[in-house]
């Protein structure tokens, strides 16, 4: 025979549960912004009665089996590496694009100074002995030293600026994973205790994002459930419960630039490692990809073409009959930095009439064969291009702009894979208010129901208690 | 598909970049008329840019310097033209004065006009354009013929680029033509001499000197048609310079340059791609429980 009390203590459990429901419905609203957060249900069950009582089975109301989150394993294991990709060449097209010295259009650009050139130098061959013309000369050579300078310096600097992201970007690694090392310590010691600590591990997969979309790192999960991260390389950033530290180093063999070192959780280290993936890999990508090819190529033909011009120029004889003379100066040994360093010779910057115009001492002020050998460089091809200057200017434009292209290519369709897995997890695990009002709205007519049960009882229990 | 209300917000976000950036794009390029602005918008076409300009700076530059060199040439033909009147006129002298004819004061007293001719070639054959001399070969400050009417200058012939790699040339000699360099006639020295056939009453060397004036008349002529041939050849080669700069501009406008009519339908479809994604947007997320209610949850 069902127990009037037992109504009453039954209802009180019902109660509690259309609570919890509201409570957790309330936490999923709250947290309905919140990154890595993935909604929670709470299952109820109901309670199976263990007596019979007069040869039936009374209920024992319901009772709260657990408090869920709400994930796909599956979806989730496709993410790191679609956080990798997208951020890595995202990166890598936005600072590749950065770069203007290499457009077309620029003005004072590269070929545009070179293209002065030749043409001050043919207007020269015309008339030697002129001084404007000397003049006109003298400065196109100087515009176009200088050109090399600042089209080297744009890129150096584009490479210099991606040092100091790669060393902020070093440093928040280096947090998030002993954030993650530490969560995962305490993720262990909650389990130890029972439940599911359904807040930590959204915590835990926030961190865990956001080392994917900086490192490239992918997780491996471990008997206990502790996660550990291994970059592209090989090298583990956290193991459980501890984890490495990231720093960097100039590299003289790189022009000072940085590289990555790790430090062992042990202190062992710190070793220089290369990144591939992630927001650091785009970053060292594009900064020891593209934009060095970019840098070495611009090396070469400054070095190559102030070489030859200057072999033809030191054969000229200058106004004074002196010969001998380089037009360009500053070139080192090798064709490394030669962009940067080249300038028009100090001295026929002074004295335009330094200019090796003619082709022997008795033909001074100068002869069209001379300057016409000067002239003729613009058909000759480059040591180490192979190819004129303009068809190297050409290739190195192209080349440059196919790198841009193909990272911007990547990027996109990493987008795109990125929206769509992003989707489906917030799909799963996100939190959607008109749900969660439904749900609110179940919970607070079951308390209502609950509540007429517990003041039916309670009538009921007055009329025994009238008895008389 | 469950679709929540942050995957809701985080697709209207999305939805409006994309459209706003595809509509940026278009009105980029339309109002920039440029459809290549930086390597990455088109490499092949950003390299072929890059080269076709060098081009076009190169023609610029060889039909400038041609244009220079013609100037010269014609000053050049002006002044053999007057060297051509100055034979002429010496050539008709010794024609009258080795006429039998002629006594030795009749001929001496033609004398100071042919010195007077001789002395006037000498001036022309010093003509300066620019400041430099142009009938001295490759030396430019050396005056080419002193009063003996000695050649001072060398052989070279001065050349310029008429076209990519190609050299043509620019000057005549005249040491050839006037010193009958390479087995011609020595014209100076020839009319050098009719004066002092002329002082000295020589009807042999006043014969002589008109045969020499007969083929330094030649020479004069010939040295007139090659100059003019080169002014030719520099006027095609200006022509054919500024043909190249229109037909690698036109390249460069394909390459470069936005199709006008392409990019305002881009921009019209972007537009519109734009005012239907916040129509949507905003209808999506205004249904709500929230709202159905008043602002308040539905009980």
């Amino acid at each position: 025979m069902p127990d009037l009390l037992a109504i009453l203590s039954n209802s009180a459990n019902s109660l509690y549960a259309a609570t919890a429901m509201v409570d957790i419905a309330g936490n999923n609203m709250d947290n309905v912004n919140t990154p890595g957060y993935s909604r929670q249900r709470v299952n109820l069950a109901s309670v199976v009665p263990l007596e019979v009582v007069g040869g039936q089975y009374y209920g024992g109301g319901v009772a709260i089996q657990s408090i869920q989150q709400s994930r796909d394993n599956f979806l989730e294991s496709q993410l790191p590496s679609v956080f990798s990709q997208h951020s890595q060449y995202s990166t890598q097209a936005n600072t590749l694009n950065g770069l203007t010295a290499l457009n077309p259009d620029q003005v004072g650009n590269l070929s545009n100074t070179l293209s002065a050139f030749y043409a001050a130098a043919r207007a020269l061959s015309q008339n030697p002995g002129d001084s404007g013309l000397r003049q006109t000369f003298v400065s196109a050579t100087q515009s176009l030293a200088t050109s090399f300078n600042n089209t080297s310096n744009a890129i150096e600097y584009s490479r210099t600026a991606t040092d100091s992201q790669i060393s902020a970007d070093a440093t928040k690694i280096t947090t998030l994973a002993a954030n993650m090392a530490d969560l995962n310590r305490r993720i262990g010691m909650a389990r130890g205790t029972g439940g599911e600590p359904n807040d930590l591990l959204d915590q835990r997969q926030a961190v865990q994002d956001q080392l994917e979309q900086l490192t490239g790192a992918t997780p491996i999960v471990n008997g206990n459930g502790d996660i550990s991260m291994a970059m592209s390389n090989g090298v583990m950033l956290v193991t459980g419960d501890t984890s490495s530290t990231l720093s960097v180093r100039a590299d003289v063999t790189n022009r000072g630039h940085y590289v990555v070192q790790y430090t062992q959780p042990d202190g062992s280290g710190p070793y220089d490692i290369t990144l591939a993936g992630g927001e650091i890999g785009g970053l060292i990508g594009a900064r020891d990809g593209a934009l060095n090819t970019a840098s070495t190529n611009l090396d070469s033909m400054a070095f190559d073409f102030a070489t030859s011009v200057n072999t033809i120029h030191a054969a000229g004889f200058a106004l004074d009959g002196t010969t001998g003379r380089n037009l360009f100066t500053g070139l080192p040994a090798t064709s490394p930095g030669a962009a940067a360093l080249v300038a028009i010779n100090a001295a026929i910057l002074a004295n335009p009439n330094l200019v090796g115009a003619a082709s022997a001492a008795i033909k001074v002020p100068g002869d069209a064969t001379q300057l016409n050998s000067l002239v003729g460089t613009e058909s000759t091809n480059l040591t180490t291009s192979g190819k004129t200057p303009a068809a190297t200017m050409q290739s190195m434009v192209a080349s440059y702009g196919s790198s841009v292209q193909a990272a911007s290519a990547i990027s996109s369709q990493a987008k795109a894979m990125h929206t769509q897995l992003t989707n489906m997890r917030e799909s799963v695990s996100g939190v959607s208010i008109d749900e969660e009002l439904i749900t609110m709205t179940k919970a607070q007519r079951a308390y209502q129901a609950v509540a007429h049960v517990i003041t039916t009882t309670n009538h009921m229990l007055d009329t025994l208690m009238a008895l008389k | 598909m469950r679709v929540t209300d942050r995957l809701r917000f985080q697709n209207a976000q999305l939805y409006t970049t994309t459209a706003s950036e595809s509509m940026q794009a278009a009105f980029d390029q339309l109002s920039s008329g440029l459809r290549v602005v930086q390597p990455g918008d088109d490499p092949i076409a950003a390299g072929l840019i890059v080269s076709y300009k060098a081009q076009v700076s190169r023609m610029q530059a060889i039909a400038d310097s041609a244009q220079r060199a013609v100037d010269e040439l014609d000053s050049a033909d002006g002044a053999m033209a007057t060297m051509t009147n100055m034979l002429s006129r010496a050539h008709d002298l010794a024609i009258q004065f080795s006429n039998g004819s002629y006594g030795a004061e009749e001929r001496a007293s033609a004398a100071p006009e042919v010195g007077q001719i001789f002395e006037q070639m000498i001036a022309v054959l010093n003509t300066q354009v620019a400041g430099r001399f142009i009938f001295s070969g490759d030396l430019d400050t050396t005056t080419p013929f002193d009063g003996a009417g000695l050649y001072h200058g060398d052989d070279n012939t001065r050349q310029i680029e008429i076209a990519p790699g190609v050299l043509g040339s620019t000057s005549v000699s005249m040491n050839v033509a006037v010193k009958g360099f390479g087995g011609g006639t020595d014209v100076l020295t020839a009319l050098q001499n009719f004066q002092t056939a002329l002082t000295n009453n020589d009807a042999t060397g006043i014969a002589t000197a008109l045969s020499s004036l007969d083929t330094g008349l030649r020479q004069m002529t010939t040295a007139r048609s090659s100059g003019g041939a080169s002014t030719n050849t520099l006027q095609t080669a200006i022509s054919a310079a500024q043909a190249g700069q229109v037909n690698n501009n036109k390249t460069i406008s394909n390459l470069q340059d936005t199709d006008i009519v392409a990019a305002t339908s881009r921009l019209a479809l972007a537009q519109h791609a734009l005012q239907a994604t916040l129509d949507a947007t905003q209808r999506t997320l205004s249904l709500s429980l929230l709202t159905a209610n008043g602002g308040g949850p539905a009980l």
